[in-house]
Order: structure tokens, then C-alpha cells, then sequence
């Protein structure tokens, strides 16, 4: 089975090298979804994650005869797209300072994170990444779920590792606290709910 | 610590696999810029297909459509025959024989010698086929014999037969050495002078050609070439009966030992070939008939290839664009902005007119670079109403792409404390008038012209901090075309007869602002050093 989709993909990436718009299209349609959740999570809005996927789209085309099926096709698209998203915020990032505020966040008991630990989906859990601000999102985004290293993101980003760590550090507290408060609504919500 | 694992777990097994469904509009704009992009592909490709079929059309022209006017093949014998009392003898009709112990000169050996290939051989086999008592003589054909200058040939020659007295001691002492052939030869023939004249002066013409083949061959002169040439044409005519002809190209040759030697040539030279046509020769036929196709075109305009790289320095001429703002802000733009060294590379067509005046028109491809700094820029409207922070550069403004969702005031200020580095490439079409000075194997030059200017695009990268924000074709306010004058001069160095190498400081001064809509109107002017190939083509 693993040999047939090697085999698709082959063909598919055969098709996408020499510019055949149905190889593009079948592309596009198995990574569409996956991708966009990907920009969705660097993005601030919707708008902001459909212009990074389109760009990251119009680059995997462009270099599609560059991927050497040493890795997984998919892994190849996402590193386009993140890189893309990094483009995007090192772009942007000339006024970013608007959003670079650190608010003091409450401290977060472990005890109380355990009991919140599966209250939420993973629609409800990218907002919160998204409400983020962009530097510790960029971090966040890039250490925690791609699984980049301090080292790595110092570079892509241009900041030093200090501060890599430091937005790490902000953004889990910025999420905690965002975690504790959606907790505290629902919680309170739930026991309105029970009044009645 | 195993707090932050909790919560990066949480958001990795929730997100890694997440997927969400983007708008379908998406595909139908990505599909769209597809097919423009593919079409770009095509024209790309097809651009350097044609570049590519021009460049293999290129060699091929330059071998075959170009004319030779030099000799094929090696050794080969194209025609023999020496000067023997006053009779052209072929090979064959040789009635003085090699033993006779004045030997006649041997035209045939000038060709030899035009085969062989390296110049000390030229010249040593010259000087063994015609020794002379006067070492001067060889030593000034030596010596001349490597002088490459083809454009002193006239004066290399004046040199050589008329100015230098030692080699013209030699040289007569060769024509003496001929003049008991000639007197021997008189007995035969009832116009005693006019012989004895024809044979001093093919015995000159001889030792000329002998001394011109030296100076030709080493600087490839096909005007020396073609009188030689002529010269057998015509005795080949005349002897075939074909006076009038024999006789035009013996006008020709005549011009052309002007030319070569400053000398005028005997009037009873005609006379003397057509006493020779009267006495009749065996081989005439097959002598005319190779002496015909020796008879070359000689093609004085020519169409030359410069291909050039030039590295350039740009400075602004800035002016305030007073009908755009009332403030002097030329000299803010002047200060903050800093010129860097670039480059400008391509080629161009030159037709030379005549041995003064030639036209050319080109393609080049330049950069132009400037570094600038700024600490504020502020937030202003542009033309379409809307407010974003703008970077004021000479060659227009860039336009900071507002954050989403952020709304700016006209004259909001962002402190960045920035450096800019800018690029603009540029594609030049400039029409040029070329007057040569003097005209040699150096030889000097002027260039005057116009150029149309095309901003192909433009490139800033803008550092701030640790952050580096690059801005592709986002100048506002920039024409995309300007015109500037041209002023060159120039040397030219001739390797080859169709092959030089230049050099040329070059001017160029803008006419036409390349800005509009912003407060200053810059005016470049750069100064570049133009060095390259001239290949001619025909």
C-alpha cells in the first residue's frame, strides 16, 4: 500500500514538474486542508492565512522539481509553508511592536491546567494561538508544535535565542491564562446552567 | 518544566493534524496566476531559444558570410613566375634556369613565404630568397617585420624604401643586381627603355611586395595584399589581350603602391606590360585565369559587435518638484543617500559609415546602487487615498505595507533608526555617434548619443534592528522610462583584423527626471569606465 501512494506521488509530483494543471489540481486538493491550517495557526486573521497559502501554494509549484523524495511530501509542503509565514512576519514585523506587549500573567497552577487539560478543541485551541502576539506565536508555533529547536528559530527569525526563549516563556504563560480564563466562563456558564 | 511539556503537548497533538478547508476562490486565483506564470515560462523560453539560435547564427556568419581576403591553403602555389629580361615567365617557360648565376627574383616565393606561419620564419626566409649585400637592408626588414602597427603601414613602408638610406642603399643594390638581366634582356627587344624601365620597376615592385609581404603578413593589410594581387591581375589581362581591364586594375594598383609606398610608379610600367602582352607567353591562359581570381573586393564599411562591461558610479542631480511641495528637500534627500559602486554590462551594433564616422545602437543591462539612512518615517496618503508609512527614496517612495487592521493617521511617525540599501536595474537603448580620431592599430575615438532608460526593477532592503524587510517594484512615483545624453572617449587596441579590445570612459546625464509626484525630480549621472571585444562581422 505504502509502495502504491509512493507511486502516486511519483506520478503526481511527475505531473506537477512538467506544469500539468490536473497533477497541480489533485495536489492542491490532498494538502489543501492541511496546509491552510498550518498558515491558519502563523496567521492573524483568515485573510492573512489564505494570502500565506496561496504564496506558499505558487512556491511548492515553482520548486516542485526541487524535492529530492528524501522526506515525505507533506513535511516538504509545510516546511514551504512555514517559511512562507516567516517571510510574512519578518516583513510585517516593522510595526509589530504594536503588538509586542507583555501583559503580567497570573500564575497558572499545574492542578488546575490538568483539569482543563481536555475541555477544548482544536478549532478553539488555534485561536487561542492566533490571539497570540505575532513574535510569540512565530516562537510558539515553530518550537512547540514544529518542533524546531531555540537555535533554529534564532536564525529563521533573526532574534537571538534569549529572546527566542523568552517568547516561548510568554507565549505558554499568555496561553495559560487564556486557558484559565475560557475555563472560568465555562465553569461559571455550566453552573448559571445548573441554577436553572 | 513539566508544566511547559503539558501544555506544548496540548497544543501539538491538537494542531499538528489540524485541518481546516480554505475558500474555494482560492484554487480559481491560484489557477489563474498559474496560467500566467506558465505563459511567462513560455516567453522566457522561447526569448532564450532565440537568443541561443541568434548566438549559434553568429558563428557561423562570422566564418562564412564574413570575406577572406587572405590566402587558402598551405604551400599552396597560386602563380609563379619570374622577371627575366623584361619577360613574365611561368615555371614552366623559366629560359633562365636555376643555374644561371643572376637569378631572377622569384615572384613564387612571395607566396611561400605567405604560408608559412610564424613571423621570424617570414622574415628569415625573405631575407634567404632575396639576400642582399646590405645587412642594413635585412636588418631593417627585420625589425619591420615585427612591427605590428598595421595603421603605420604607409609610413612603415616610407620607412623601409624611401626614408630609411641604408635600406634604400640595399635596396637598390638589388635592383642593380637585376639591371644586367634587364640589359642583357634589351638585345631582345626594340624599346630598350621602356623594357629596361618595366624591370626596374617590377624589379622595385618586387622588392616592395617582398618588404609589404613582410609588413602585411604580420599586420594582415589587405590594401598591401590586393596590390599585389592587382599587379599580376593586370600583367595576366594584359597579356591575355584584355588591355582595358589589365589597365583599369593597374590604376587601381598604382593607388594602392601610393598608398603603401608614397612612391608614384612609373607611367611606362603600362607600356612596358603591353610590350610584354606583344611578345606573347606559353602559360598566359592559365596565368590570367589565376591571377583573375586573385583580384579580392575590398570592403572598407564595416559592421562591428561591442560587447562591453562597464563598472559605474551614479550620483543624483536632485531638484525640488515645486509643484509638488514648497519645502527644499533635495538637500535632506542629498544627505541621507550615499552612492555605491555597480555595474553595466551588454552589446552593441556598430556600423561604420566611413573610416570616420560610424552609428551604433545597443542593449545594456545596469544597476544602479545607493545606500541611505533614516531614523522616522512618517505615515502619509498616497494616490489611492489610503495612509501608509512611507520610505522617501530618490528614485521614489516606498511604500511600508500597513499591519492588518491597523488604521494610520497622515503624519504618524514610526521611529526605526533604519539603513536602506537600494538596487535599481536599469535596461539602456542608446543610439550612439562614433567619430575615430585617428586610425590605427591604436586608434583613438568619441562616442556621442542618447539613451532610453527602461526601470526594469527595483530592490530595497530595509534593516532595522535585527530585522530586514525587502521590497520588490514597490517605488511610488518613478517613471518607468527617462532619456540621458552620452559622451565617451575611447581607445581601441587592434588584436586582429576583425577582433579589438576598448577602453572608454563614458558620461551619461539624465535629461528626463526618472521621479514623478515626489517632492524631488533626480536627475542620475554616472560615470562608468567601458572596456570590451569589438568583433567585426563584415
Amino acid at each position: 500500500m505504502e509502495g502504491l501512494i509512493e507511486e502516486k506521488d511519483h506520478d503526481l509530483i511527475r505531473g506537477c514538474v512538467n506544469w500539468d494543471r490536473n497533477a497541480q489540481n489533485a495536489l492542491y486538493n490532498r494538502y489543501a486542508a492541511t496546509m491552510f491550517a498550518v498558515c491558519f495557526r502563523y496567521s492573524r486573521t483568515r485573510e492573512d492565512a489564505e494570502d500565506t497559502f496561496s504564496e506558499g501554494f505558487m512556491k511548492v509549484f515553482d520548486n516542485i522539481q526541487k524535492y529530492k523524495f528524501t522526506g515525505s511530501l507533506e513535511g516538504w509542503i509545510r516546511r514551504i509553508m512555514v517559511n512562507c509565514a516567516i517571510d510574512k512576519f519578518r516583513k510585517n514585523s516593522i510595526i509589530m511592536d504594536d503588538y509586542a506587549i507583555v501583559e503580567n500573567q497570573p500564575e497558572v497552577k499545574n492542578a488546575y491546567y490538568d483539569s482543563i487539560h481536555n475541555q477544548y478543541n482544536a478549532e478553539e485551541l488555534i485561536q487561542l494561538v492566533q490571539k497570540l502576539p505575532p513574535a510569540y506565536k512565530m516562537v510558539f508555533n515553530l518550537y512547540a508544535i514544529e518542533g524546531y529547536k531555540h537555535k533554529e528559530i534564532a536564525d529563521l527569525l533573526g532574534i537571538s535565542e534569549g529572546t527566542s526563549k523568552s517568547n516561548l516563556s510568554d507565549a505558554r504563560a499568555f496561553l495559560q491564562k487564556a486557558l484559565a480564563k475560557k475555563s472560568n466562563n465555562m465553569d461559571h456558564s455550566l453552573s448559571n446552567n445548573g441554577r436553572k | 518544566m513539566e508544566e511547559n511539556k503539558n501544555i506544548d503537548g496540548l497544543f501539538k497533538s491538537s494542531l499538528e493534524k489540524f485541518e481546516m478547508v480554505p475558500s474555494t476562490d482560492i484554487w480559481s486565483s491560484l489557477d489563474i496566476e498559474l496560467t500566467q506564470k506558465q505563459e511567462a515560462k513560455a516567453d522566457k523560453r522561447k526569448r532564450r531559444l532565440l537568443l541561443l539560435l541568434f548566438l549559434l547564427l553568429l558563428i557561423p556568419a562570422y566564418f562564412f558570410l564574413i570575406p577572406k581576403t587572405s590566402y587558402k591553403g598551405n604551400n599552396q602555389k597560386i602563380v609563379s613566375y619570374t622577371v627575366n629580361s623584361g619577360k613574365l615567365e611561368t615555371p614552366g617557360n623559366t629560359s633562365s634556369g636555376n643555374n644561371d648565376k643572376t637569378q631572377p627574383i622569384k615572384v613564387d616565393s612571395i607566396h611561400k613565404i605567405k604560408s608559412t606561419s610564424t613571423q621570424n620564419s617570414i622574415t628569415s626566409e625573405i631575407i634567404k630568397e632575396h639576400p642582399t649585400k646590405n645587412d642594413n637592408l635585412n636588418k631593417a626588414i627585420s625589425k619591420h617585420a615585427s612591427n605590428k602597427n598595421t595603421g603605420s603601414i604607409g609610413n612603415t613602408k616610407k620607412r623601409i624604401i624611401n626614408k630609411d638610406n641604408k635600406a634604400k642603399k640595399g635596396k637598390s643594390e638589388i635592383v642593380k643586381s637585376k639591371s644586367p638581366i634587364a640589359k642583357n634582356g634589351a638585345k631582345d627587344v626594340s624599346n630598350e627603355n621602356i623594357e629596361k624601365s618595366l624591370t626596374t620597376d617590377l624589379a622595385e615592385n618586387n622588392i616592395a611586395n617582398s618588404n609589404k609581404n613582410v609588413v602585411k603578413l604580420n599586420t594582415g593589410d589587405s590594401v598591401l595584399k590586393d596590390s599585389i594581387l592587382q599587379t599580376k591581375a593586370a600583367s595576366a589581362l594584359v597579356i591575355e589581350g584584355n588591355k582595358t581591364d589589365g589597365k583599369n586594375i593597374l590604376n587601381n594598383q598604382i593607388d594602392s603602391t601610393k598608398l603603401v609606398t608614397g612612391n608614384e610608379p612609373k607611367k611606362d610600367t603600362v607600356k612596358a606590360i603591353n610590350l610584354i602582352a606583344d611578345k606573347g607567353n606559353e602559360n598566359k591562359e592559365k596565368l590570367a585565369d589565376e591571377s583573375i581570381k586573385l583580384v579580392k573586393p575590398d570592403f572598407k564599411n564595416g559592421l562591428y559587435v561591442d560587447i562591453t562591461l562597464s563598472p559605474i558610479y551614479t550620483l543624483n542631480y536632485l531638484r525640488n518638484n515645486t509643484s509638488y511641495t514648497s519645502t527644499d528637500d533635495a538637500i535632506d534627500y542629498s544627505s541621507r543617500e550615499k552612492s555605491k559602486y555597480s555595474f553595466s554590462t551588454g552589446m552593441a551594433l556598430r556600423y561604420d559609415l566611413n573610416n570616420k564616422w560610424g552609428i551604433s545602437i545597443g542593449a545594456y543591462y545596469s544597476t544602479i546602487a545607493y545606500s541611505m539612512a533614516l531614523s522616522t518615517v512618517y505615515a502619509l496618503k498616497n494616490a489611492n487615498d489610503e495612509v501608509h508609512f512611507q520610505y522617501p527614496t530618490s528614485w521614489g517612495t516606498i511604500e511600508i505595507p500597513n499591519q492588518p487592521g491597523q488604521t494610520l493617521n497622515i503624519g504618524d511617525s514610526l521611529i526605526i533608526n533604519s539603513s536602506c540599501n537600494q538596487l535599481i536595474k536599469v535596461v539602456n537603448i542608446p543610439l550612439l555617434f562614433r567619430y575615430t580620431l585617428s586610425s590605427s592599430r591604436f586608434s583613438f575615438y568619441t562616442n556621442v548619443g542618447v539613451s532610453a532608460n527602461f526601470t526594469v526593477k527595483e530592490d530595497a532592503v530595509i534593516k532595522t534592528g535585527s530585522f530586514e524587510f525587502s521590497y520588490t517594484n514597490s517605488l511610488i512615483g518613478k517613471r518607468k522610462i527617462n532619456c540621458s545624453l552620452l559622451l565617451g572617449f575611447g581607445m581601441q587596441y587592434k588584436l586582429t583584423n576583425r577582433l579589438a579590445l576598448f577602453m572608454e570612459p563614458i558620461y551619461r546625464a539624465s535629461i528626463t527626471s526618472v521621479t514623478q509626484d515626489i517632492p524631488v525630480n533626480c536627475y542620475p549621472q554616472s560615470f562608468g569606465l567601458s572596456t570590451g571585444l569589438s568583433i567585426q562581422l563584415r
